[in-house]
């Protein structure tokens, strides 16, 4: 059996239907810690108040060089049944990491790397049929990305609901492209490094990662904390509160980048990170904290035809399209896959 | 035994295991790693393995008892176990707990396949009663085998240091670190999270034998 493997646990295609419900992104389980939130870093709760930061002249010591982003762009392209009719949602993609620099007056791309994964919960099936499924695989330029099953009451275990097992392929092959994402930020680490997202595991000193997405409550039960949060105007920051995990310390906190009358109270917010370590090499000074915040100022994306321009770095945007035009289209690569697998 | 034995015996112990499946042995260096073909390894030494259902030793002992193995003092125990094996010399059983992730259960059978050969093949070859057999399970933490003859401890971290050279073998780890260092840096999560995708072992077995190679601090 090699790559007979999907036909022989029932492999069915998945239609792609035009609405997909879209995923949520869950926490990246594998990836997340416990992070500690201390929001009296910079000044106590009680006096936090929005910081104007917004000024003509920029640092160029606090601009970026280097923009670091990641792409995973697939779809379920099947899914199988294991023997105890478990459905296994079999997720193929393409996953990247970019990074673009800043030559002159112009952004290049620097450095890419893309891969193709088959991602799907190998655990119900013997392992010896998926040995002989990811060599078949990377016999033909594929790697197959073990997920793990959901967890349930606790217990990571297999189940019968459908989306939770998708979403799991899903998470798999996220986890997976921010190892990439930090493949692409290794390769220069003394570069002053933008990169999209959070910093997580990286341990990379001259990172700083904006967060677009807010889906953890940072501020807690402080009314304060998030009255300022809310009254920010665009070119506004909070103070900064550090976020304390096992690896290395974060310093992090809000700034709105735009923001309009009748947009959401939470529109055009970012959240920065950056590394303890690269706050204690600036001397710890909250100043170097404002000067950063407005060179992303600078850099925030015009592009009002992007949707997500309210919250998006221009060079990002362009590192995302650079990425792109590396990929597949996704119904280009599961015709190749139909073909080879003979689903 | 030092360390430096205990590679010589293993490295020969993979080797032989390596001719009687007729593959070759270091793996050739190539530049896309596949995972080492663990069920005709197990099957060159008359072994059978399967995955049994809360695997205990009274579960194992019912598993043998369908082949005709009688082993009734195994039927009393329930605890839950990760690997068992039986060998005689006609043969013998490979058993893992089909409830653990895939890749521990290819890591115990490794584990257990270790055992055999370094452990059992020896004695079985020397017995001279056809009818000798030998048990071991092991839990996860601990190993108990019935004959107390051999240092369980230095059974085990021979077995445990034989499945992580079969699974991650050393040439394969070093090539493929080679190989991606010629193109690119390469941050230890990224080798760790690629050569255990592709060596189908865990995150925490791969980062342990890089780390034990000095591929990765």
């Amino acid at each position: 059996m090699s790559l007979d493997f999907l036909l022989h646990y029932g492999g069915r295609r998945l239609r792609q239907y035009v609405e997909q419900p879209l995923l949520e992104s869950p926490p990246e389980e594998d990836e997340e810690e416990e992070q500690k939130v201390a929001l009296d870093f910079e000044l106590p709760p009680d006096a936090w108040q929005p910081r104007t930061i917004a000024a003509d002249v920029i640092d160029p010591a606090t601009m970026p060089q280097r923009f670091i982003d990641g792409c995973h762009y697939g779809q379920t392209a099947a899914w199988l049944r294991d023997s105890l009719g478990h459905p296994i949602p079999v997720r193929l993609a393409e996953i990247g990491g970019v990074c673009m620099h800043v030559d002159g007056r112009s952004l290049r791309r620097q450095f890419a790397h893309v891969e193709r994964i088959v991602c799907l919960i190998v655990d119900p099936f013997p392992w010896h049929e998926v040995e002989e499924f990811a060599a078949s695989l990377a016999g033909i330029d594929m790697r197959l990305l073990p997920a793990l099953p959901p967890i349930i009451d606790d217990v990571r275990q297999l189940t019968y609901d459908y989306a939770s097992m998708e979403q799991r392929t899903y998470t798999q092959a996220q986890v997976e492209m921010r190892v990439l994402e930090e493949l692409a930020l290794s390769q220069a680490p003394d570069t002053l490094s933008l990169v999209d997202g959070p910093l997580g595991r990286y341990e990379h000193a001259q990172a700083i990662g904006v967060v677009k997405q807010h889906r953890k409550d940072y501020l807690g039960p402080n009314p304060k904390c998030w009255q300022v949060f809310y009254n920010l105007e665009p070119g506004q920051r909070t103070p900064a509160f550090r976020l304390a995990t096992q690896s290395s310390p974060i310093v992090s906190w809000f700034l709105k980048l735009q923001g309009a009358h009748g947009a959401m109270p939470n529109w055009g917010i970012i959240r920065i990170e950056i590394s303890s370590a690269h706050f204690e090499h600036q001397g710890s000074d909250f100043d170097y904290l404002d000067r950063l915040s407005n060179a992303l100022l600078h850099l925030r994306c015009r592009q009002s035809s992007y949707a997500r321009a309210p919250v998006s770095m221009e060079p990002i945007v362009r590192a995302e399209e650079s990425l792109k035009s590396l990929l597949t289209p996704p119904a280009t690569l599961a015709q190749r896959f139909y073909h080879l697998t003979g689903l | 035994m030092s360390q430096a034995d205990d590679r010589v015996v293993i490295g020969g112990a993979i080797q032989r295991l390596f001719d009687a499946a007729g593959l070759p042995w270091p793996p050739p260096a190539r530049r896309t790693v596949t995972p080492v073909p663990l069920d005709t390894l197990i099957q060159a030494y008359n072994l059978t393995h399967d995955e049994v259902p809360a695997l205990s030793r009274a579960a194992a002992g019912a598993y043998l008892a369908r082949w005709g193995v009688h082993r009734p003092e195994l039927l009393e125990d329930a605890a839950p176990l990760a690997g068992f094996l039986f060998a005689n010399a006609h043969g013998g059983y490979i058993l893992v707990n089909a409830g653990d992730p895939l890749p521990r259960r290819r890591f115990t059978a490794a584990h257990e396949l270790g055992h055999y050969l370094l452990h059992f093949l020896p004695r079985l070859q020397a017995a001279r009663d056809v009818e000798t057999s030998l048990v071991l399970h092991d839990n996860g933490d601990t190993v108990r085998e019935e004959d107390k003859e051999m240092s369980l401890p230095e059974m085990e971290r021979q077995a445990n240091q034989f499945a992580a050279e079969l699974l991650m073998p050393e040439t394969v780890c070093r090539t493929a670190t080679h190989l991606y260092a010629a193109r690119f840096r390469t941050p230890a999560r990224f080798l760790e999270h690629h050569l255990a995708g592709d060596l189908l072992v865990s995150r925490d077995a791969m980062r342990w034998r890089l780390r034990n190679l000095n591929l990765t601090n």
